[in-house]
């Protein structure tokens, strides 16, 4: 391995797969990473970026700098912005954007050289403006022969809409020399096949509960033992465990099972206050965060059943034992796919008390003794 | 560190400068500008990673010294002073002090680390094929103003959203297109040994022809750039890296039939019929006779329409086309100092040429606009 791969944490077949492409001295025009968020789709894209200039274009070590500070023409960076006030097709991505919003583009980019795991996020910014995908047009008609190799960073790909798509295609079609372009998604089925025919495909795997545990620890000082529950709930995403640890996760725990109890216990009333207590302002986040520990809970009570090894819910492993003594015949597989339902149903943006009373409902059943 | 600049030179010298400088960028630094002092000489440069610019003036100081500055915030500063002198010092916790006979400001500066490369043409000794030539500053402009106008806005065809210079035997020719209308000028005054294409991006153009004055302008040529050395600044601009159509494919050979008028009153009339016109289409018509052209135009939606006669010269069979009316209104604006034009036609479907009777020395203009289909 080398400093550029150092700095990729796990990721090994990807690291293996680009290797390959240096090795070989071709290196396709376009990519897609895809793979959940937090597992290092950027960072590897960025790495990966110095490595070519470096090995093809002999870079030196301030281009590398910029390279890495995500600085104009060395890299572009396309990510969701606001839409500014009265802003037409023909104005510029950012032209009528307020000071405020620009400030927090400016500061967000920053956080983000400083460090590549950041995820960005500006308010508002829920789609990949065309006007941004003209903006890679005329970055990459402009004349830049004296620059070796750009990079074309596309975050969240998936928020382009099938026009900014279109428009994109062009581009990826027939890039001049020394472009390359990454569209990093977590929702690849979100991309026209058009697009995803055109870029080589390489997704990621999830990051191992010891790395995000590790990056917990030494990045952000976040105790051992709070580490350690993070990671395992993090699903192997480095921005899960980043927004579990803002949560305070312990609470959340107790709060999800005594959630748990008063839906299976038949308080419903009570299970629903409890609910809206744990799902800040109305999340539809949070709502499938919550959703996404009960289904860990399902497993651990499976596993419970069949006594195998470790839980999710180590600390409440009593209540696993008790819940399988009473309920020995509940139909713990249903209640698990109509969570999936329910999951996806909360991408269609439904009504969340609908949602939340379904699945009250559904944990109710549990109960159910044949 | 500390140097001294009169007030009313550098806000002169700024006021050159921030063109350059972008508004909203994704990229703060670019909002700075680049102050380099060297040998004497204080050099200020600004880009938006496109186009970049550079002056200098004379200063007294003895040291050398290279920082980035927030760009309005000098300059507004600096504008505001009266007549004074202003000197810059350096202190050690990066900040910039300017001190005048009455106040002292304090800015914060930048590493020039961070701010981007600034292409210069002479010191890139490595590309082959560098090309000179000279103009006259007010020729230049006068160019830019007769053909900008048609340069495209579309992005799916890059290079249409540039101008060409097109250097030959010839001389220099400027061409802008937008695939409706082509504007196209031959400048005759000097003769190029080489024969070179350059697309300069339409904000080079815009930018540099407020910069224009009857001083020579110095052109530096490059596959990559071109320097536009003026008197007291230099505008550097990258190139659009694609191919220009060739223009002269769509330029008709066997237009015989020659529409002589006067200039102001078929514009005038122009702009009366397009009131007239379907804003959809925004089309006139053109019926043209031996001694009259009745140009005519409906706007069905509303019930309207008008006709007008305007006297003309014609020498071709009887024959009805029809145009639209923004883009002919365009091009007559922009040849409204010749007196007398020609409309050279063959059909009502093949694009036509308009040009000045009088041509002027050493400059061939010539516009060509294709037609609009009429109903009938």
């Amino acid at each position: 391995m080398n400093e550029f791969w150092d700095n990729v944490t796990e990721q090994y077949d990807v690291k293996k797969i680009l290797e390959e492409f240096i090795k070989r001295k071709r290196v396709p025009h376009a990519f897609i990473f895809s793979g959940q968020e937090g597992v290092g789709k950027f960072n590897t894209a960025l790495q990966f970026s110095k490595y070519i200039s470096k090995e093809f274009d002999s870079s030196s070590q301030i281009i590398l700098k910029k390279i890495n500070s995500l600085q104009e023409p060395y890299v572009k960076l396309i990510f969701p912005l606001p839409r500014g006030k009265g802003e037409t097709a023909e104005d510029s991505a950012t032209e009528k954007l307020n000071k405020d919003q620009i400030d927090l583009i400016h500061n967000e980019m920053k956080f983000k050289a400083a460090n590549p795991y950041h995820r960005i996020n500006i308010e508002g910014a829920n789609t990949i403006k065309i006007n941004s995908i003209r903006d890679i047009n005329k970055f990459i008609t402009t004349s830049f022969s004296d620059i070796g190799f750009r990079f074309i960073f596309i975050i969240d790909s998936h928020m382009m809409n099938e026009q900014a798509q279109n428009a994109l295609l062009k581009n990826l079609e027939e890039p001049p020399k020394g472009i390359i372009f990454f569209l990093l998604t977590n929702e690849k089925n979100k991309l026209l096949p058009t697009i995803i025919s055109r870029c080589w495909n390489i997704e990621f795997n999830p990051l191992s509960v010891m790395t995000i545990k590790n990056i917990l620890i030494n990045y952000h000082s976040i105790t051992e033992k709070n580490a350690d529950l993070i990671a395992q709930f993090a699903k192997g995403s480095l921005t899960n465990a980043l927004g579990l640890f803002n949560a305070d996760i312990a609470d959340t725990l107790a709060r999800t099972i005594s959630f748990l109890r008063y839906s299976i216990g038949g308080r419903f009333y009570s299970a629903y206050r409890e609910f809206n207590e744990i799902v800040n302002v109305k999340s539809i986040e949070d709502f499938r965060k919550i959703i996404s520990f009960i289904k860990l809970w399902l497993s651990d009570v499976n596993r419970n059943k069949y006594s195998e090894g470790k839980y999710y819910f180590d600390d409440y492993s009593d209540i696993l034992s008790k819940f399988n003594e009473k309920y020995s015949k509940s139909d713990v597989d249903n209640v698990f796919n109509s969570l999936n339902l329910l999951e996806e149903l909360s991408k269609k943006n439904l009504n969340l008390n609908v949602l939340t009373l379904n699945l009250i409902f559904d944990l109710a059943s549990l109960a159910i003794r044949k | 560190m500390e140097f001294k600049v009169n007030s009313k030179e550098l806000e002169k010298l700024l006021s050159k400068i921030i063109p350059a400088v972008p508004t909203r960028t994704p990229m703060p630094i670019l909002e700075n500008f680049l102050l380099e002092v060297k040998d004497g000489l204080l050099t200020v440069y600004a880009t938006d990673l496109e186009i970049s610019l550079k002056a200098s003036i004379n200063i007294i100081t003895d040291e050398n010294v290279k920082l980035v500055v927030p760009a309005r915030l000098l300059n507004d500063i600096v504008r505001s002073l009266k007549d004074t002198s202003i000197y810059f010092k350096l202190t050690s916790n990066k900040k910039v002090n300017l001190i005048t006979d009455t106040g002292k400001y304090v800015i914060s500066y930048l590493d020039p680390e961070e701010y981007p490369d600034i292409p210069s043409v002479v010191a890139d000794k490595d590309t082959k094929d560098i090309f000179e030539a000279s103009i006259n500053g007010l020729e230049l402009k006068n160019a830019f103003d007769k053909i900008a106008f048609a340069m495209s806005k579309e992005e799916m065809r890059p290079a249409m959203m540039g101008t060409l210079f097109d250097f030959s035997e010839e001389g220099l020719r400027f061409v802008t297109t937008d695939g409706h209308r082509l504007a196209n000028l031959l400048k005759k005054d000097g003769k190029f040994s080489f024969v070179q294409q350059y697309v300069v991006p339409e904000r080079a153009i815009s930018v540099l022809s407020k910069l224009l004055d009857e001083k020579e302008v110095k052109m530096l040529l490059t596959k990559t750039y071109v320097s536009f050395k003026l008197s007291d600044i230099e505008l550097i601009t990258r190139l659009i890296a694609q191919k220009y159509p060739d223009y002269t494919s769509v330029i008709p050979l066997e237009n015989e039939f020659l529409l002589k008028v006067k200039t102001k009153e078929i514009h005038d009339s122009i702009k009366r019929m397009m009131l007239f016109s379907t804003t959809s289409t925004r089309r006139v018509k053109f019926s043209l006779d031996k001694t009259m052209v009745e140009i005519s135009a409906e706007d069905l939606d509303i019930g309207a329409s008008g006709e007008e006669k305007v006297e003309c010269e014609y020498n071709g069979e009887k024959l009805e086309i029809g145009f639209n009316s923004t883009y002919v209104n365009d091009i007559l604006n922009h040849m409204s100092d010749c007196e007398e034009i020609i409309f050279k036609l063959h059909s009502p479907t093949k694009a036509v040429i308009i040009e000045p009777v009088e041509k002027k020395e050493n400059q061939d203009l010539m516009m060509l606009l294709m037609p609009v289909r009429l109903n009938n």
